[in-house]
């Protein structure tokens, strides 16, 4: 079943890692993404570095950079991203979300809003 | 924690090294001044050694840009074994282990305090909220200027940096974070040995504490309102994100103020040495001292102390200074050649140079160099001029109340040029680390010069040049 971002984000529904691989279980467009010290904004190109699909439930993003990426992120860091939920206009400002993941054991993701203290520019 | 096994792995090499040297010919306290004092005593490395240190350079310039997968992947390797090239050709073509080990001692004295602010300033938070305004931005740099000379140009880069960035939050631009490099991890560290490494190198062979403030204020004050003023004609004609409507409280909170403590700690550690209280103890033939040992306590201790919630705040991570260790182990490593001709070359042509010329030399390498032994090699070439010894203390205090022109120029130059480069000195690679971790699009190194250093900077450091060095010494 399809859910929304609040949703995810009130409900605590985790996200999942696999290697390079990130599963988010809601479907947005990505606009850009900070992990480590990089900053990626080109997906979906043969030679973009992280790539993104929007399947019928989830996003799925590879980082090619990166064989796993628990190896990356450390306990206080996060994988920040600004994403549009689907369906929504994303060229309005008021529709990108600062979400961030924390990268834990058992191939789980935690989904947060970025917190307001945290220095994360759009 | 792979860091820590690095550092681990080093103090062991570096230790094994040391023991193959007879006590008899290791000198009392090992500092990095050393290097030079030895670098006379041995064969001269081959010119073509030098081209370690210029690849290394070369793919820190280019890796980010051209090749960057490769590069991310194997910086640490590549610096370490361009490291070793030059290691081994001085330990088995020319059997000089005295210049390892005191650039060893060098590099230990130079991560142990980097790491230790580093880890002890993560551990603080402070959150101002109030609307960013070029005026709010000036006066934060000017300040951070100010306390670069009681906490170190890399104290007051990782305490202010992230305030700093979160003020700017609707209007961060790279020619922010760039000023911030000129300003706070630069040139406001001028006045005095704890400012900036070379000042307190110089500080260790005898100069006076307040000799730094009393010779360079007059230079410090003018160059630091200038670059001010730019930097605040810059931010009023940028307009954006002045449309913001958030409501601002006005409020400054600090947390994490117990890590003061530490900081003290690290900044009275610094003075822990033989060379300024006769009653430390050395500990040669090791390369390092005890004020490393309280350093390096000081990061376990204040990592193991911290409040989770903070390091969570700033996202602390080792990573920004695992890059300046594996990074510097290599071009400390492999610039030991160049350090070594430049100084012949400046011995050779001592009678020569005047003050202009120890201002230019020492500004330009000391961009590309690390600038601490870039300051002693010149430090001691001035003395030779004038048939004084760097290694004698009544010397240095001779030298720096006759001929102070020459002290104040390559003061000068080694603390301001290191912000001409991204690798001129340790907190700015920090602090493009941090801030492309907060999403701010960095300029490559060679656009941080070509749009940044050289136009802003070089014109004011001519005109330094003109007014204080041009025609004298």
């Amino acid at each position: 079943m399809i859910k929304k971002i609040d949703e995810v984000i009130n409900e605590n529904v985790n996200g999942l890692h696999y290697g390079r691989r990130l599963l988010l279980p809601f479907v947005a467009d990505i606009l850009k993404i900070v992990i480590d010290d990089d900053i990626l904004t080109d997906f979906n190109f043969e030679k973009s570095r992280a790539d993104y699909n929007k399947e019928e439930y989830f996003t799925e993003i590879n980082f090619m950079d990166y064989d796993n990426l628990q190896t990356v992120v450390s306990e206080f860091e996060q994988i920040k991203m600004i994403v549009v939920e689907e369906g929504e206009n994303i060229f309005d400002f008021s529709t990108h979300r600062k979400i961030g993941l924390q990268v834990l054991d058992d191939h789980k993701i935690i989904i947060k809003e970025v917190d307001e203290d945290i220095p994360f520019i759009e | 924690m792979k860091i820590i096994k690095t550092l681990s792995l080093l103090l062991l090499l570096l230790t094994a090294a040391s023991l193959e040297i007879k006590a008899e010919t290791i000198p009392a306290e090992i500092t990095p001044a050393a290097v030079s004092e030895t670098a006379g005593e041995h064969e001269l490395p081959s010119a073509i050694m030098v081209l370690p240190f210029i690849i290394l350079l070369g793919m820190i310039a280019t890796g980010p840009l051209f090749y960057h997968h490769f590069w991310e992947k194997n910086y640490p390797k590549i610096a370490i074994v361009l490291g070793l090239i030059t290691a081994s050709y001085y330990l088995f073509s020319l059997g000089d282990t005295h210049v390892l080990l005191h650039t060893g001692a060098e590099y230990i004295s130079f991560i142990a305090l980097l790491a230790s602010l580093f880890v002890a300033s993560g551990s603080i938070l402070i959150k101002v909220d109030k609307k960013s305004t070029p005026m709010l931005n000036t006066g934060l740099l000017l300040f951070g200027s100010v306390i670069a000379n009681v906490i170190g140009t890399t104290g007051a880069s990782m305490l202010l940096i992230r305030p700093f960035i979160m003020i700017n939050r609707d209007r961060i631009k790279a020619y922010h974070v760039i000023f911030f490099i000129f300003m706070v991890s630069n040139i406001g560290g001028a006045l005095t040995p704890i400012g900036d490494p070379p000042l307190f190198l110089g500080f260790l062979r005898g100069v006076s504490f307040f000799w730094f403030v009393e010779h360079i204020w007059y230079i410090w004050l003018p160059t630091i309102l200038l670059v001010a003023v730019i930097f605040y004609f810059l931010d009023s004609k940028d307009k954006s994100g002045s449309d913001t409507e958030k409501e601002y409280t006005g409020k400054i909170e600090i947390k994490g103020l117990k890590n003061l403590f530490y900081l003290g700690a690290i900044l009275i550690a610094v003075f822990i040495d033989p060379a300024v209280m006769p009653w430390v103890p050395s500990l040669a033939p090791l390369p390092f001292g005890i004020r490393e040992i309280i350093q390096l306590s000081i990061v376990y201790l204040a990592y193991k102390t911290a409040d989770r919630e903070i390091l969570k705040d700033n996202e602390f991570d080792f990573e920004p200074i695992k890059e300046v260790a594996y990074l510097f182990v290599g071009i400390f490593a492999t610039m030991i050649p160049a350090l070594q001709l430049i100084a012949h070359e400046a011995k050779v042509f001592g009678e020569s140079l005047d003050a202009g010329i120890f201002y230019w030399s020492t500004g330009l390498l000391s961009g590309f160099l690390d600038n601490a032994p870039t300051f002693l090699n010149f430090f001691s070439a001035e003395m030779g001029k004038f048939s004084l010894d760097v290694n004698k203390v009544e010397d240095v205090r001779i030298f720096q109340d006759l001929h102070p022109l020459y002290l104040q120029a390559i003061s000068v130059a080694a603390v301001f040029f290191g912000a001409m480069t991204y690798i001129g000195n340790g907190p700015n690679f920090m602090v493009k680390s941090i801030c492309e971790r907060a999403g701010i699009k960095m300029p490559s190194f060679f656009a941080y010069m070509v749009k940044y250093s050289i136009p802003i900077l070089i014109p004011i450091f001519t005109v330094v040049w003109l007014v204080f060095y041009f025609g004298k010494g």
